[in-house]
């Protein structure tokens, strides 16, 4: 587990991403610049051409970006570790464009997806601040992510430290990078790392509704039950191109154990774009609701119970107008 | 001394503004609020809603809705708002805060952060006929919150929410202009 990291660290560390997106999109040229270290790069990783190394090659590459004013580069979730000098972090990132002001309540949407795919961050600390070594931009759907599939996720998970009577700082990391982890496992196939995110005798459990066939719910108990769940989630389809991201997750509860309530966002990728500048090859295709029970074992998170339900299903509308509850759905 | 115009960001001067001096406990108490704000709003728990905001609060927020869209001060506004809201919604927007900045002390703050929406629907159709999970979800828009906040009894409370979608004259005028919030911006001001 990473043990090198304090709470200050994720904070700088999660306000870098959240500041290079803003100064990026906004076009604040110092501001991405400094978000780098003096020989920092920036890289795509389906384009070796575009690496920019330095402050001359990064703001010149920035300046001339499309889209200006339009594009967002929104980080949905991150997984970080290091030691007090050096990091690494892996971030799902969601890049869309808005159309304009909106059209009116009938219009459907005012934006849409452009891509989506993966921030790979070597960060490095400069005096008081974190900033980039490197910083690699990998689309969802190309070689690199297929190559991804089945292979143990490299980010070590956080070490909370020792147990306190409250939720600390460091805690409420540690369960959001849980959630990535659950997530990034689950989607690419790191079937054992999955299992691993629970404790042994977790649960899972969700409930499937297709038009015109009975109700499914899906349980899974034990590390055994949630790695097969992993690997037949896996053979439904969309190998690797499905992304799941919790966001907006209100957790509470005490130094041993905490509910966790937040939003599970989908979207899918189609694979490699015809062309480099072609837009929109990705799309948001469900959302919907998990709600945890979490535990502290031995300074890290784990699962105990974690129940999801697709927005609109009926366990999900009868939340409807009932004061905000971290309970997990009956099963 | 507080700069009560709705410019957004302008909540101190920089000269009173002491960057980063909110501790972890306070940024993460913030984040929860954004995470408890989306929640309430989205599931209609308006009281809930009401109680992310100090008693003066406002929301000041863009909407393609006549009735939501404006400034909504106070406890009794913010309930209406959040009723009207979610009647509009029907429950099925969910919207969260990403990209979250913030810079303040241990009694005021401000923030600047994306915002993410989608909108689920039921759907039951399937263009090859075969059949169709019952549900699936759009990208319904995008947007930028800008916060004031205050730390009241303990507790970290919106003083002044903006929502602006993307497009919209008060999220472009900040193209080409210094991002002068959260740890590093501090440091550039």
């Amino acid at each position: 587990m990473t043990t090198g990291l304090t709470a200050a660290d994720f904070e700088q560390i999660k306000q870098l991403h959240a500041r290079y997106c803003h100064t990026v999109d906004f076009g604040d040229l110092d501001g991405v610049v400094g978000c780098f270290a003096p020989d920092g790069s920036f890289e795509i990783e389906s384009d070796p051409g575009a690496t920019r190394r330095g402050e001359h090659e990064l703001r010149r590459s920035i300046g001339a970006r499309d889209g200006k004013g339009h594009i967002r580069h929104t980080t949905l979730s991150s997984m970080i570790d290091g030691d007090g000098t050096t990091a690494r972090s892996l971030s799902a990132v969601l890049i869309t464009c808005d159309f304009g002001p909106p059209a009116g309540k009938r219009a459907e949407t005012q934006s849409g997806v452009v891509a989506t795919g993966r921030y790979i961050d070597d960060l490095v600390r400069l005096g008081e601040r974190w900033v980039y070594a490197r910083r690699c931009f990998a689309g969802d759907g190309g070689a690199s992510a297929r190559e991804l599939l089945g292979k143990p996720l490299d980010i070590e998970p956080v070490d909370a430290g020792a147990t306190r009577h409250e939720l600390s700082p460091l805690d409420h990391e540690a369960i959001r990078q849980l959630l990535a982890r659950c997530d990034y496992t689950l989607d690419l196939e790191d079937y054992d790392g999955f299992a691993d995110c629970f404790t042994p005798d977790g649960s899972f459990q969700e409930v499937i509704r297709q038009e015109g066939r009975p109700e499914v719910r899906i349980t899974a108990h034990g590390r055994r039950e949630l790695r097969q769940y992993a690997v037949t989630w896996s053979d439904a389809g969309y190998r690797g191109h499905i992304r799941h991201a919790a966001l907006s997750a209100v957790i509470d509860g005490d130094g041993r154990r905490a509910r966790v309530s937040s939003y599970t966002f989908i979207t899918q990728d189609y694979g490699v774009p015809a062309h480099p500048r072609q837009h929109g090859n990705a799309t948001v295709r469900m959302s919907g609701l998990s709600r945890d029970e979490v535990v502290k074992i031995d300074g890290r998170w784990l699962l105990s119970r974690r129940t999801f339900r697709r927005d609109t299903l009926p366990d999900v509308e009868a939340l409807v107008g009932k004061p905000l509850g971290l309970e997990a759905f009956g099963d | 001394m507080t700069d009560t115009t709705l410019d957004g960001l302008a909540f101190r001067t920089a000269a009173e503004t002491a960057p980063s001096a909110l501790t972890e406990a306070d940024t993460e108490a913030i984040r929860q609020l954004f995470a408890r704000y989306s929640q309430t709003l989205d599931f209609g728990d308006v009281e809930g809603f009401a109680g992310c905001f100090a008693e003066d609060g406002v929301l000041d927020t863009s909407s393609p809705e006549e009735g939501l869209t404006g400034i909504h001060r106070g406890h009794e506004e913010l309930c209406r708002f959040a009723a009207e809201a979610v009647e509009y919604s029907a429950g099925r927007v969910r919207q969260s805060a990403l990209n979250i900045l913030i810079d303040g002390d241990g009694e005021v703050a401000r923030a600047s952060s994306y915002a993410v929406v989608t909108r689920a629907h039921p759907d039951a159709t399937n263009p090859h006929g075969k059949p169709s999970q019952v549900t699936h979800s759009v990208l319904a828009t995008t947007g930028m919150y800008f916060d004031r906040l205050a730390k009241i009894d303990g507790r970290w409370l919106f003083a002044l929410r903006q929502f602006r979608h993307d497009g919209l004259p008060d999220v472009l005028d900040r193209l080409d202009a210094p991002i002068t919030i959260g740890p590093t911006g501090g440091d550039r001001r």
